[in-house]
Formats: structure tokens, sequence, C-alpha cells
């Protein structure tokens, strides 16, 4: 099965929706470092996906990075935020390219 | 001709081994949080490495001994006690980093955990050590540290733009926004870049390259060029994480961010550049320090000591390397974050570079030790003044940063 197909498009809008919150956090004063962390490995997870979907990173490094990008989110203040990275991991698993460019291109913040 | 090569391989392994986990962690996190606006923590700290490198060259060349020996025949044991047992402790430390680095690299390269990495990383530090003279260790890998030369290709392949670059370099500014994390950072850059084992280890040189007083002006010209060239791979570092990682949202936690740092210049190659640089400064400066630690321990003690020195003739000195081997990789094997270690470890050495920095200070003032090659009051001055300003500013900024981190 295409990992795109796993994709419904409501958790797509939850999943973009909970990744611009954390992009868009500003100051929080106590857990301001933790939106901070979380923003900034949401968006590693998607720079991960684009240079290897463009062939720039090699797979074992990609799969081990949104590994770990998922944990380091599930830890966040906003653990949902780890399921658009793991729909990219099983893409990336699946060497699906284009489920990947697809998945970029929906997560990237505009 | 002999000398003027010399001081060429002086500058090129200077350069080649400038660069270590410190400098990696440090400049890639300031780059990617800050953009440019820590640069000139990079300059203050390379102003100052210089002053000292050159000194402790010249304080080896005109007494014929190492800081270390001296700080002990001059002030006593229980004077040296103090900053004999900081150095040790952040030696320590700073050499997990290095491991730790060393262990990333290879994590990164293959997929196996870095703790797995600890133990082969480890024993392959110590024989080198054990087989190699000193040439090998300080030459060799500091030539192939020039692989870390690829940053400063990257910053003109992605186009810096210099005007922006030179203001950041000489002009300070602090954030409207996260000014602790600003100044921890700032901190851990001069802490990176003044490491007290890299002086000492060049003092330690001097004495196993036997060098007499004709090497003064060569020992300032690679004091001058080494420490100059090899800050500006620092810097280039700084640079590429701003172009490459800032505007991406990045901020570097951990090496596998780093890491992706000159895939916009090189592409694939990027990403295996960055883990052959990381792994190659890590294990350079793993080298260096296992060294600096055992000579600082075996000046202590007055035991014998050198590199080039038969393992049986210098046992002692080969038992204290080892030590700080294995310690250093029971560090790794606990599992903790080595890149958030290494900024730790790198406050930590901005907090007691005073206590190594001061006797020493004194020592290149003291006539019966420098003759006539005593300090000029300007160069007393500027590494008081850098040295002081990075502990107070560690001190300020390390309590502040864990409780923000917390």
């Amino acid at each position: 099965m295409q990992a795109s197909a796993l994709l419904t498009g409501r958790a797509m809008k939850c999943a973009v929706c909970a990744l611009a919150g954390i992009v868009l956090a500003g100051c929080g004063d106590q857990s301001e470092q933790d939106w901070r962390s979380a923003s900034s490995w949401s968006l590693t997870a998607v720079v991960v996906a684009r240079y290897w979907e463009r062939g720039d990173l090699p797979d074992t490094y990609a799969r081990r990075a949104l590994k770990k990008i998922s944990d380091e989110l599930g830890k966040s203040p906003l653990p949902e935020a780890a399921g658009p990275v793991d729909e990219l991991l099983e893409a990336v698993e699946l060497r699906d390219r284009q489920a990947v460019r697809r998945l970029v291109r929906e997560l990237s913040p505009r | 001709m002999k000398k003027i090569l010399g001081i060429a391989l002086g500058i090129v392994t200077s350069i080649g081994g400038f660069l270590d986990a410190g400098s990696i962690a440090t400049s890639a996190q300031a780059g990617a949080a800050f953009g440019y606006a820590l640069l000139w923590a990079v300059a203050l700290g390379t102003i100052c490495v210089i002053f000292l490198v050159e000194m402790s060259g010249r304080f080896a060349i005109a007494s014929g001994h190492t800081i270390t020996d001296a700080i002990r025949k001059r002030f006593g044991f229980a004077v040296l006690i103090v900053p004999f047992g900081a150095t040790m402790l952040v030696n320590l430390l700073v050499l997990a980093s290095e491991l730790g680095g060393v262990c990333v690299a290879l994590e990164l390269a293959t997929g196996i955990g870095f703790q797995l990495w600890a133990i082969p990383v480890a024993v392959a530090l110590w024989l080198l050590l054990w087989v190699a003279t000193f040439d090998v260790v300080e030459e060799g890998t500091a030539l192939l540290g020039l692989v870390t030369l690829c940053f400063v290709v990257a910053v003109f392949t992605l186009g810096a733009e210099p005007v922006p670059l030179a203001r950041a370099l000489v002009v300070p500014s602090l954030p409207a926004d996260e000014r602790a994390h600003y100044l921890f950072l700032a901190v851990s850059i001069i802490g990176a870049t003044i490491a007290p084992y890299l002086f000492l280890f060049y003092s330690s040189g001097a004495i196993e390259d036997k060098w007499d007083k004709s090497y003064l002006m060569p020992n300032r010209m690679i004091a001058t060029g080494g420490m100059l060239f090899g800050a500006m791979i620092s810097m280039a570092v700084l640079v590429v994480a701003a172009l490459t990682l800032k505007p991406e949202g990045i901020r570097v936690e951990g090496y596998e961010q780093a890491a992706l740092m000159l895939v916009p210049a090189f592409g694939r190659w990027g990403f295996y550049l960055f883990v052959v640089s990381l792994a190659v400064a890590c294990f350079g400066a793993a080298l260096e320090l296992s060294l600096a630690s055992a000579y600082a321990m075996a000046q202590t003690f007055g035991w014998n000591w050198g590199e080039d020195l038969k393992p049986r003739q210098a046992a002692r000195f080969g038992t204290a390397y080892t030590a700080f081997i294995v310690l250093a990789a029971l560090i790794v094997l606990t599992g903790l974050n080595p890149m958030k270690l290494t900024l730790f470890s790198m406050a930590i050495t901005a907090v007691i570079l005073p206590l190594t920095v001061v006797p020493f200070l004194v020592l290149m003032n003291d006539r019966r030790y420098m003759k006539e090659h005593v300090n000029s009051r300007f160069s007393n001055m500027i590494v008081a003044l850098i040295v002081l300003l990075a502990a107070v500013l560690a001190l300020v900024s390390i309590p502040l940063e864990i409780v923000g981190s917390k």
C-alpha cells in the first residue's frame, strides 16, 4: 500500500494545523523553549524529507533522523505533531518519493 | 628552507587541528539561532587564543619548561592542584564530547547507535596513542583535518554577503529575544576557542620538538597564522549554519540537524563532508586532549613523560591517557546527548579559564623564567580582560541557561 493512501484529508488538516501552531507559537514564558524546540524539530523533518526526496540524503540517515524527530516531538508540548513525521517516516521506509513530495508540500510552512 | 617548511607545516596543522566538537557544536547552534550575530564571540576568542598560544610557545622556548611544570615549581604543589583539578575535570568532559562527536559521526554514516561506537572508537584512539610518535599524532590528524576547509568553500558557494558578515564580526549586538541563551552561546564559543588544552598541548609540543631561541619568530607566525586561519573555519561553520539552517527555522539541538548544513552547498556530498569533518575533527581533538591531559598529570606529579618515549619508559604517562580514555568512553556509554554535553563543557571551560590563565600570566612576567622575553603590558591586558569577561559571562549565563532549559 502506498504511504500516501494512509493520509485522510482530515488527518492532514489536523497535522498542518498542529505544525502551524508550533511554528507560530511565539512567546510563552515557562514553555517557550519547548515550543521553539518542537517547532525546530518539525521543520527539520520537512527539510530531511525534502532533501531525501531530491536524493541528497542517504536512506539510513533519513530514516534515523525522522525516527529521532518523532521521538522528540512525542515528548514535546504538542505530541500530535509527531503524527505527520511518522507518515513521512513510513513513506521514506517504503521509498515512496511521490508521497514524500506531497507530504512535504502540504507540511511546508507558507 | 627547513624552517620555512616547518612554519608552513605548523600553520597547516594548526588550521587542520583547530576545529573540534566544541567549535562545530557552538558555531552551528549560534548560526542557526542568531544568524551572524555571534561572529564577534569567535573573533574575541581568536584574539585571546593567538596571544595565549604564542605565549605558551615563547614560554617553552625561553624557560625550557612546560606551563604546568613551571606553575608547580614557581607556586608549589598546593597552588597547582586547584587549576590542575579543574582543568582535568573539564578535559575529561571535553574528551567525552570529542569521543561522542566521533561516535555520532559514525551513527550518522551507518545508522548504528552512537553508544555502540564508544568502545571501538576509544580502543582506536588508545591504540594510535600507544604506537604512534608525537609527529604522527600532531601532523597526521591535523592534515586529515584539512577536510574541514569544506565549510569555507561552502561560504563562497552559498554566496554570503560580506558587509553584514564584517559588521557582525566587529560590532557585538544583543538580540531583543532569548538574551540568556545568546550569552550562554557566546561564552560557549569563547570557551571552545580558548580551550586550555590547546595551549597546554602546544607548550608540551614545543618541548617535545626541542624548540630553541631560533624558533621565537616561527612560533609567533605559527600561533598567529594557524589560529587566525583555523578560526576562519569556525566562523565558516557559523556562517553556513546561518545561511542554510536559520532560514528553514532549524535550531541545532542535535548533530542530526547540523548534518544538514552543507547539503544546500554540495548536495549529497555535503552530508558526507559533514560526517567526515565531524569524525576527523573530533578524533584529532580527542588525541590531543588525551595527550594534553596525560602531559598535565605527568608534569604535575613529576613523572617521566613524552609521546616519543616507549610506553615502558613512561609507564605512568601511558596509564594516565589510558585512564582518561576509559573514563570518557564510560561517559559516552551513559547516553548523554553529545551536543548538550559539548555545549556545557565549553561554557564550564570559560568559567575555569582564569584558574589556568592567571598563574600563566604571572609566569610570563617573571624574569627568572622569561629573561628578556617577558610579556608586554598590552598582551597582559588583552588576555586578562578577555578571560575575565568570559568567566563573568559564563557565571551569569550558565544558571540562566539551566533554568531556561528546564
